[in-house]
């Protein structure tokens, strides 16, 4: 965002934590982290009918119910704004999207990790990500120097076993929990299967493969490959999957995750194609999922995994979660 | 990494016993098990060796047991490993007119840095099972549950 001079705009944001302590370390962070901000930190959630350009609410409410009311009254007050709500209940985002049906709630992120507060690193590239077009990257993600990531390139059905073997013997070796390493997988697996049948379509936007079994063989044009890269810094284990595409829309992320979240008898496709849950696995795989939109010009896909802890510690974490899109200029 | 999914059949006099081993994905051929088994005769399917599982082999299982349900062929889940026992507590319909009869449980040493197994029997009280002491073989630690107790406690259920 900038100004008629060029200059850039300052970002009116809301904070509100009913937890004073937390709610003044958020704002540090946020101030720190992110450049012309004007903080408005509020612990109370009372209607607050000033205009924002971004809202963060950060709430650890053992009630469930009574958490979603309350995160809904302030989505209800700023319903055009972005909106980063920051919890650690595993249950509140499901919950959320199957009773209030709101497409603006699309970026969560857990408030506590291994029982800390969460690291100020992911606020603030979410923050930033809300606030500037340059959202692709899984560097982003990895602030650490040092360990070099592993690209690999799909062109058709058939690299996807050789890009699974690789991606297995590179977890595997990374000395992790073994119970992480098929998490791991199955999240690479689902993002090609993604990227490879459901990306690629037609000049008119129609899908080219999405109608086809997955075992049928399909094969991408020249500059239409998919680009996977690994990465790993000994606290997160991720995988990026960018397709040339970008046809993912923020709708389709929505009827599928709500429709698997429902847990009803139409959680999965019986049609020829997908089974319709390859994002709902991917959410319930990861410590962190995040997609990025350019429509019509790419779509990636981040998947991280905490690797620090036990099974058990990577299974009871709140989940982060977040959907950005940009419009990108110049790109082909 | 173990690829595509393999089966041993087992026939005896009122019972056909099915173990399962490698990855349930759209390769998986099940369809290929399904004419091995003749219509009306229970079996109990082994899983304790399926170690991964994607969408389109979810939907291939359910598919699979729905046809079993059609043949009139009563299932019984055996040893359903742990990656099975996530997807049960995801899918609604992943164990389908399935009964599950037990489930490995996993325990972790952090100082050896393994895994142990424990076959739990779900037609006894799961949590007198879960929480019994489970010494690592190695270096005698007193090992804790590595998942979550309520996904066995569901299953149950």
């Amino acid at each position: 965002m900038t100004t008629e001079e060029g200059k850039p705009a300052r970002t009116r944001l809301l904070l509100i934590d009913p937890d004073e302590t937390h709610l003044r370390w958020l704002a540090r962070v946020i101030q720190s982290g992110i450049s012309e901000v004007e903080v408005c930190s509020r612990t109370s959630i009372a209607k607050d009918p000033d205009p924002y350009d971004l809202v963060v609410m950060s709430c650890d409410l053992l009630d469930t119910e009574l958490s979603a009311k309350q995160i809904m009254g302030v989505r209800r007050d700023h319903p055009d704004v972005p909106f980063l709500l920051i919890s650690s209940s595993k249950h509140i985002y499901p919950r959320l999207i199957t009773g209030f049906r709101d497409k603006g709630l699309m970026n969560i992120l857990a408030r506590k990790v291994r029982r800390e507060w969460a690291p100020p690193s992911d606020l603030v590239v979410t923050l930033q990500k809300l606030l500037r077009p340059d959202i692709f990257g899984l560097d982003k993600y990895f602030p650490r120097w040092g360990m070099d990531p592993i690209s690999m390139t799909v062109r058709s059905t058939a690299d996807k076993s050789d890009v699974l073997a690789r991606a297995h013997d590179y977890a595997a070796d990374l000395d992790i929990h073994p119970r992480l390493v098929p998490q791991f997988l199955t999240v690479v697996d689902e993002s090609i299967s993604n990227a490879l049948y459901n990306g690629p379509c037609d000049e008119q936007g129609v899908p080219r493969f999405a109608h086809l079994p997955r075992q049928t063989t399909v094969s991408l044009q020249a500059g239409e490959e998919i680009a996977v890269t690994l990465r790993c810094d000994g606290v997160r284990l991720g995988v990026s999957v960018v397709d040339p595409f970008g046809s993912l829309t923020r709708d389709t992320i929505f009827d599928h995750l709500s429709k698997c979240f429902r847990r009803g008898r139409d959680q999965i496709d019986f049609d020829p194609g997908g089974a319709g849950i390859g994002l709902y696995v991917c959410f319930e795989s990861l410590s962190h999922f995040v997609i990025n939109i350019s429509a019509r010009r790419r779509t990636e896909v981040i998947g991280l995994i905490d690797v620090r802890g036990t099974y058990l510690d990577y299974v009871s974490e709140g989940k982060s979660f977040n959907v950005f899109e940009s419009q990108e200029a110049g790109l082909p | 990494m173990k690829a595509g999914l393999r089966w041993n059949v087992v026939r005896g006099p009122e019972r056909i016993d099915i173990s399962l081993s490698g990855a349930v994905d759209e390769f998986a051929s099940l369809d290929i098990l399904l004419e091995e088994l003749p219509h009306n005769v229970p079996v109990r399917i082994d899983l304790t060796h399926v170690d991964r599982i994607n969408s389109v082999g979810v939907r291939n299982w359910i598919v699979f047991v729905d046809k079993l349900r059609l043949h009139h062929i009563e299932v019984e889940l055996d040893g359903c490993s742990v990656v099975i026992v996530r997807q049960m507590n995801m899918i609604l319909q992943f164990r389908g007119h399935g009964v599950v009869r037990s489930a490995y449980a996993p325990y972790y040493c952090s100082r050896c840095k393994k895994e142990q197994l424990r076959l739990i029997d779900l037609t006894v009280d799961v949590a007198t099972q879960l929480h019994a002491p489970l010494p690592c073989p190695t270096c005698g630690t007193v090992l804790d549950l590595d998942e979550e107790e309520q996904l066995y406690t569901e299953l149950q259920a």
